[in-house]
């Protein structure tokens, strides 16, 4: 067979196939504001929701600041909170904008899967670190508001403070890792793989996924439940 | 060539009612008949949304080639597709028994090797039967001409070989 033919049969086939497709101008247009992209739209959600903890952060600390204005030990702990805050705002918004770039498919097949790569990675990796880091002081600085006594602030068990604190960090970037281990893995997995040029790996992960879904559902379920007895039995 | 800012809505529905064959064909070979019409959607979608960055000096054909092709590998929902029925996917290409069948067989077979090859090298040979030269796959997949060359002769090779292995199961 020459390679002519192939391209012949090529033709011919989709000659045949298409003669009955129907997708008119009106249909096009209609398609044009329709966004159907639903995994990139809980990204895009989630990003936005940590911007706006982000924000209420500041504003908190901003209360908080003033609350305790004549704290010096506790203004010692929230000016290094604001900056943080600050600065990982302004790379919550950079890793927006490089996500809005990542799902920009004019580019390369090759350069997309790299930068694709490369964010999953990088720079969404360590947003997970400070989406976690939100949330904790947030938590914080709730409690240093409701809790405000003139000024001070008194912490009976200091290690068990500490330990409590350290527990709900991992906690809460435990649950940021199993969500976004469930749904990034394959893709992560999918995209080295094209680079490759080759599906082994993604296919490899396809079996086992399933396998293992059961288990990262039950740590989960268990973690939830003991952290759950935890506060219960606290509040006794 | 349009504005940045303003991209004409009209002249670009024109242009890919024009080249909607390209659409077809790669609905046809990544996703499953049941999602093939979800993968037009978005790959229309992405094509619009990518539009302020056609530049004009590459053809808009070669630019919606990389967009379209860009969006059933790398778009969610063509990722779930890929992972589920495109191996086993039967492609109907006509409801008459009687019109060419021989031909039929032959072009079904071919089209279902196609759809089994890795995804880059489906890619590949796509563009190599739309007969886009070897620069211009080179520029789409991000690989150097001389690797879209390496590449094509091995999965002609490999089809060539398919095709004829089907052959004779079917004659015997």
């Amino acid at each position: 067979m020459k390679n002519d033919e192939l391209i012949h049969m090529w033709q011919e086939g989709n000659d045949q196939m298409f003669r009955d497709e129907l997708t008119d101008r009106d249909m096009i247009t209609k398609y044009l504001s329709e966004q159907t992209l639903k995994g990139n739209r809980s990204m895009y959600a989630n990003l936005i929701f940590y911007g706006a903890i982000h924000l209420v952060n500041i504003i908190l600390l901003s209360m908080n600041l003033a609350g305790y204005q004549n704290n010096s030990s506790i203004i010692w702990i929230l000016i290094p909170q604001l900056a943080i805050t600050i600065g990982s705002l302004v790379f919550s918004m950079d890793v927006f904008y490089k996500f809005r770039e990542i799902n920009n498919y004019s580019d390369s097949l090759q350069k997309l899967i790299q930068k694709q790569l490369w964010f999953y990675r990088k720079p969404y990796e360590i947003w997970l670190v400070l989406a976690t880091l939100s949330a904790m002081i947030l938590a914080a600085n709730l409690n240093l508001y409701v809790d405000n006594d003139n000024g001070t602030y008194v912490i009976n068990n200091k290690v068990l403070f500490a330990g409590v604190t350290l527990a709900a960090f991992l906690f809460i970037y435990g649950a940021l890792k199993v969500t976004s281990l469930l749904g990034l893995r394959k893709l992560k997995a999918y995209l080295a793989d094209l680079q490759q040029g080759s599906l082994d790996q993604a296919e490899r992960m396809e079996r086992t996924k399933k396998r293992f879904l059961w288990l990262w559902v039950a740590i989960f379920i268990l973690l939830t439940a003991s952290m759950v007895f935890g506060i219960l039995t606290a509040i006794r | 060539m349009l504005s940045k800012q303003e991209p004409d809505k009209a002249y670009f529905v024109e242009m890919v009612f024009t080249h909607m064959g390209i659409i077809y064909k790669i609905c046809n070979l990544y996703a499953a008949e049941e999602d093939r019409d979800d993968l037009k959607q978005e790959i229309i979608y992405q094509l619009w949304k990518s539009y302020p960055t056609y530049r004009g000096d590459s053809k808009f054909q070669s630019w919606m080639y990389r967009v379209a092709l860009n969006t059933a590998m790398l778009g969610l929902r063509a990722r779930k597709i890929k992972y589920t029925m495109l191996s086993d996917q039967t492609l109907e290409i006509s409801e008459d028994p009687f019109e060419h069948q021989d031909q039929e067989i032959r072009i079904n077979q071919f089209y279902r090797q196609i759809s089994k090859l890795r995804d880059l090298d489906k890619t590949i040979i796509f563009l190599y039967l739309e007969q886009c030269s070897y620069d211009e796959i080179a520029e789409i997949t991000g690989i150097s001409t001389k690797n879209v060359s390496v590449r094509l002769v091995r999965i002609r090779k490999k089809l060539r070989s398919q095709l004829q292995i089907q052959t004779t199961k079917d004659e015997k």
